[in-house]
């Protein structure tokens, strides 16, 4: 037996607050924005810039989908933000001389900043639509139907686009396109 | 997780991946950066987000944020009015990278020597605000300089990088704001200038539009909010900046 109040809260579960989610979702957003091409110099400033969107937009959200799907989207309009305010300023991230070798660098075990530098800068390759895909579907373990509401896309469009990130990761990681 | 038709991922053992790739994307997946990094930002995001509880650290030392203050500026007030100014750091913008955890500059000490000093009835002038435009008048040099001043009183070495803190020179504006409104209008010109693209542009307008309205330049406080809902027509903030001027 369900009473009423259950029910309503099962329905319709309370709004998380900003600490909420940032409790839960920080160190996800650091990762997304990373791997979004967000330089480690700036990681700080552009997550700070994510959970004050979080917080002014925190009332408009219904839960009509997952808190890190929104979350994600708002990460994604951060980081494209900020590959154009570099293209402005002709700061290529990618050219970006200390990447893996953040300020907090010796406090993170040197395979896990050797695998990100070499990670980002194979993402670097890719077109933006294409690096989104791969890292939504790669490292963060989105499914194909989840990844084709945030980007909006249809799933089949996203097999083929996925076979060709993959083919260039591959080729940027200097091995041949087995396994693509 | 994956539905049946998804492609085996890279980390799967179904995966064709190259066993050096496979274990990459493994490393990648499980890069959440260190805790510093999270408690870093909690320490720069904490106080301003979600501020210190009644009673918490510092409550006693609340700024002014009025009950009316928090309706009418909603969660601009939320935001910018920290339950602990004069001791919690608020530490916003690409200037701050360290991890400091000193106290700001009180308000009381900073407007003790940063604020222009003349009557109320002359509160500084502000000319043609505009989102994200150059600063052109007089005053908020004059409160650039008293706040010079006050670090070099206060002696500490990093103080004068406080002063490029977004987020402290909106404290001030809402500390302001409901005895010193034309203060507080200052405060928000300084903002602007030192930050004409920072990340609580919005919030500052908020404030700005208040002020004037507060300090009777209706006008003034009609148009900047139109150019705030023009500029930032999906603004969370919209409606609260029509509630303050009045449905324009």
């Amino acid at each position: 037996m369900v009473d009423a109040h259950s029910l309503e809260v099962r329905m319709n579960p309370p709004r998380p607050t900003t600490r909420q989610v940032f409790d839960a979702h920080a160190a996800y957003a650091l990762r997304v924005l990373r791997y979004l091409g967000v330089r480690e110099a700036d990681l700080h400033d552009v997550c700070q810039e994510v959970f004050i969107t979080v917080h002014r937009k925190l009332d408009a959200f219904e839960g009509r989908s997952e808190v890190r799907t929104w979350l994600y989207a708002i990460c994604r309009n951060a980081a494209s933000d900020y590959r154009r305010r570099a293209h402005v300023r002709r700061e290529v991230p990618a050219e970006e001389p200390e990447r893996g070798a953040p300020e907090l660098a010796s406090l993170e075990p040197v395979s896990r900043l050797e695998a990100r530098s070499r990670l980002q800068l194979a993402l670097d390759a890719l077109d933006e639509r294409a690096r989104e895909l791969f890292v939504l579907y790669e490292i963060e373990g989105l499914t194909m139907p989840e990844i084709a509401e945030v980007l909006e896309c249809p799933v089949q469009t996203l097999y083929s686009r996925l076979h060709a990130a993959r083919k260039a990761v591959l080729s940027a990681l200097g091995r041949d396109e087995e396994g693509a | 997780m994956s539905t049946p038709t998804d492609p085996a991922r890279w980390t799967d053992d179904a995966s064709l991946a190259p066993d050096d790739v496979r274990e990459l994307v493994n490393l990648c997946r499980a890069d959440h950066g260190t805790p510093e990094q999270v408690e870093r930002l909690r320490a720069a995001l904490g106080p301003v987000l979600w501020p210190i509880a009644p009673g918490g650290a510092g409550a006693g030392k609340a700024p002014v944020a009025s009950g009316t203050t928090a309706v009418a500026l909603g969660k601009a007030a939320a935001l910018i009015a920290l339950a602990g100014a004069g001791a919690a750091g608020v530490w916003f913008g690409a200037a701050h990278r360290s991890t400091r955890t000193e106290p700001a500059p009180s308000a009381s000490a900073v407007r003790s020597t940063v604020v222009p000093s003349g009557p109320s009835s002359e509160p500084p002038v502000e000319v043609a605000p505009a989102v994200a435009a150059p600063p052109t008048s007089e005053a908020p040099r004059a409160v650039d300089a008293g706040l010079a001043s006050a670090h070099s009183n206060h002696g500490s070495p990093s103080a004068a990088s406080e002063a490029t803190n977004e987020a402290w020179w909106l404290d001030q504006a809402q500390a302001e704001l409901a005895s010193e409104p034309g203060r507080a209008l200052a405060a928000t010109a300084e903002h602007r200038r030192r930050f004409p693209h920072g990340a609580l542009v919005q919030e500052r307008e908020v404030l700005a539009i208040e002020a004037l309205q507060r300090l009777g330049r209706q006008a003034e406080a009609r148009a900047r909010a139109a150019r705030f809902v023009s500029s930032f027509p999906d603004s969370a903030y919209r409606e609260k900046v029509r509630s303050v001027i009045g449905n324009p």
